[in-house]
């Protein structure tokens, strides 16, 4: 009998009785787990402290992009060197992010030093090679070849140094199509025929768009004597691009 | 009369309507396109054709999947909605004739087929089904939904059942947009909500008992905690409830003990088997979808530890920085198109809750302030650890916590709600309450399907 008592007790220290008689009133307990709730809820919901979070890196790379907005050059310098200096301190303490090396050959890319932008860019390709999302692979590739274009007409696209250049811009576990046309313009500079064509045409099995190398191709046959496909090549050029004045005058040189 | 008040309990009155609301929510969430639905729609069709372990191709970890299936997949990913780019109807409409042709295998790379296939059964009973039938991709990903809203629908119907009170506000949240979006989706989200909904109500229903706590009702608990953590992590906070409650409300001590000791099983014991059952297959481990970046929790924790006041802050300026987005997440952010409902609407969602919460009218006062802050610790310390665990699932050394959904503090919102707001004064009986709530759940979720359609079709 006792024990059926104790188990109908209901749980609490107090009593039904005194549970009962404090329903009937309030304290400012009653309030203060909702009132910090409320506060809480709608001071979070309507952003009444919202402190600025950036990453390190983004914090370089947006004064990089700062500078290269900025026309007055002392300024530009300024936040050029201000954001360089973060991202290469970055890139010490985090050299496994393809992203940082991305970001940090961008800097190098607009400080002109395109020898270490060809280089940072070749880390974030194959550092970053492989991912399903924010694949860093294209977008380092494509400056990489902006950097290794400037290289390239620095040396005037003489065969030694080029080659050497491209080879050392040569991403072992991605392939980069462009790296072929560079090598066909290369190759058709120093006249080597057979292996400007294999070149371009490799170029252009990926690409079969690219009105430069169309035009290379058109232009290599031609000096080469072949005059059928260079013609052939020179209006697959001009499909793409039908205002090019030298082309032009090459396809009316055909008849 | 009798058969017809008990008929318009919460209870039942949340299965008329989270099934109606629900099918309709399935048709207007567009194909594959809740979170990681894809990959999650591969799991459950692998479990429906018995592939339950995944496969490996050229080091990568996937699933063999039915070619055309995996084409329809891919043609909804990455659609990136505006007031230019949608679904046309009639698309859904012609891809309904597309034959599966399930013996047309090709292998489909899915780093998620690592994920143990327990919570999405009642999806792939459903997809083996509408297999069975013959059905086109596109329909047999409607059954998946299908599958998955019975299921969330009979768990949370027992979820609100249970609970001896605040069944007005686990009814408001288990209908608020977000909730229903997720247990209409093919994605373990939609048994881990559930089931963390029904472990919230049984821990209030010990609370609230005259009885002494029994060992079956522990393990009924821990049982259900034990299920949960094959469905997800990330929760283990929520299996500490009934420990939360005071020791004289266990039959002896010694049940005290058995609690902490199911706990421990129930936490632990479930992914070891997982990690075991993969290690035995000896499959590669996942891949990372993204590489632009090094993910590395223990590089991160070391780079971290090194400077820990650093790290507080960045904890704690993600959380006042990202803080809205998580709080909207939290009733309505959808699919990969990060589709939010408007901030007003949002808030008016919310404060339906706090309506709730606060005109609930407990008998004789018997919810205590000590047991109120105690869970609402417990519920703010869980989401505190997810918060810093995403921190260090960030790339190495990021300040930005990156990858945390609002969704993923869903689960907490019932408790939390609940012992925040609750208004302990006395209480007149609201009329026509039992008709408000509905009311306002109806409103949220018509609103919602409306909102929706118009993101994401166009009927040209």
């Amino acid at each position: 009998m006792a024990k059926k008592t104790q188990t109908q007790k209901p749980f609490g220290e107090e009593t039904p009785k005194a549970n009962i008689a404090k329903a009937s009133s309030y304290t400012w307990k009653s309030f203060l787990l909702p009132g910090i709730s409320l506060f809480c809820l709608l001071f979070l919901f309507f952003d009444i402290y919202s402190p600025k979070v950036t990453d390190p890196w983004y914090a370089g790379s947006t004064l990089c992009s700062k500078a290269n907005r900025t026309e007055d050059t002392a300024l530009r310098n300024q936040y050029l060197n201000e954001g360089g200096t973060i991202l290469l301190e970055q890139n010490r303490i985090h050299p496994y992010h393809a992203r940082v090396w991305f970001l940090l050959g961008y800097y190098y890319l607009l400080k002109q030093d395109y020898d270490s932008a060809v280089y940072c860019q070749k880390q974030a390709v194959e550092r970053g090679v492989g991912g399903i999302v924010n694949e860093v692979e294209y977008q380092a590739t494509e400056m990489l070849n902006s950097a290794l274009g400037n290289q390239l007409n620095a040396v005037g696209f003489s065969k030694e140094p080029s080659l050497m250049l491209i080879a050392k811009a040569t991403t072992y576990n991605f392939y980069n199509p462009v790296l072929e046309k560079y090598k066909g313009q290369v190759y058709a500079n120093s006249g080597d025929f057979d292996l400007a064509v294999a070149s371009l045409q490799k170029f252009l099995n990926s690409n079969p768009k690219d009105f430069t190398a169309l035009y290379l191709l058109a232009v290599t046959y031609y000096n080469h004597g072949d005059k059928e496909l260079a013609k052939e090549f020179a209006i697959k050029a001009r499909k793409v691009n039908p205002n090019n004045e030298k082309l032009n005058a090459m396809i009316l040189s055909f008849k | 009369m009798k058969n017809l008040k008990v008929l318009l309990e919460y209870q039942f009155l949340f299965l008329y309507l989270g099934l109606i609301l629900g099918l309709q929510l399935i048709y207007v969430n567009p194909p594959w396109h809740t979170n990681d639905e894809d990959r999650h729609f591969y799991n459950a069709y692998a479990l429906s054709s018995g592939q339950l372990i995944p496969a490996e191709e050229k080091g990568k970890v996937g699933l063999f999947m039915p070619l055309a299936l995996a084409k329809d997949v891919a043609s909804f990913q990455g659609i990136r909605f505006c007031d230019t780019i949608k679904v046309k109807k009639k698309v859904l409409v012609e891809l309904r004739t597309h034959p599966l042709n399930k013996h047309n295998k090709v292998f489909v790379e899915n780093a998620s087929a690592l994920i143990c296939p327990i919570g999405y059964l009642p999806a792939a009973i459903f997809i083996k089904i509408a297999t069975s039938m013959n059905l086109s991709p596109i329909e047999i990903g409607y059954w998946g939904r299908i599958g998955s809203l019975f299921a969330y629908l009979i768990i949370i119907f027992f979820a609100i059942k249970i609970t001896p009170y605040f069944k007005s506000v686990f009814f408001l949240i288990a209908l608020s947009p977000m909730s229903l979006y997720q247990g209409s989706s093919v994605t373990y989200d939609t048994m881990n909500l559930a089931l963390l909904f029904l472990l919230s109500a049984l821990t209030l229903k010990f609370y609230f008992q005259k009885e002494k706590i029994s060992i079956n009702q522990l393990l009924l608990f821990f049982s259900i905690a034990f299920l949960h953590r094959f469905v997800k992590d990330g929760y283990l906070f929520l299996y500490l409830l009934p420990l939360l409650i005071n020791i004289s409300k266990y039959k002896s001590k010694i049940y005290f003990i058995y609690s902490f000791c199911l706990f421990i099983i129930a936490s632990f014991i479930p992914s070891k088997i997982w990690d075991f059952h993969l290690q035995y297959h000896h499959l590669a481990g996942s891949i990372a979808l993204e590489k632009d970046f090094l993910f590395d929790l223990m590089g991160n924790l070391q780079f971290h530890l090194s400077s820990p006041i650093m790290a507080l802050t960045d904890i704690s300026d993600n959380l006042f920085n990202q803080s809205k987005v998580w709080i909207l997440g939290s009733v309505g952010r959808f699919g990969y198109s990060y589709t939010l409902l408007p901030t007003w609407f949002s808030l008016f969602i919310l404060l339906s809750f706090v309506f709730a919460a606060a005109f609930e009218k407990i008998n004789n006062n018997l919810l205590r302030f000590n047991f109120r802050l105690l869970i609402i610790i417990i519920l703010v310390g869980n989401i505190l650890a997810i918060i810093s665990m995403f921190y260090l699932l960030s790339p190495v050394g990021a300040s930005m916590i990156f990858g945390l959904q609002g969704r993923y503090f869903t689960p907490f919102l019932p408790l939390l709600f609940s012992m925040a707001f609750y208004l302990n004064i006395p209480k007149k009986n609201i009329p026509y309450l039992h008709v408000i709530i509905p009311t306002l759940a109806t409103i949220t979720l018509l609103f919602t399907i409306n909102y929706l359609d118009n993101v994401f079709y166009i009927s040209r």
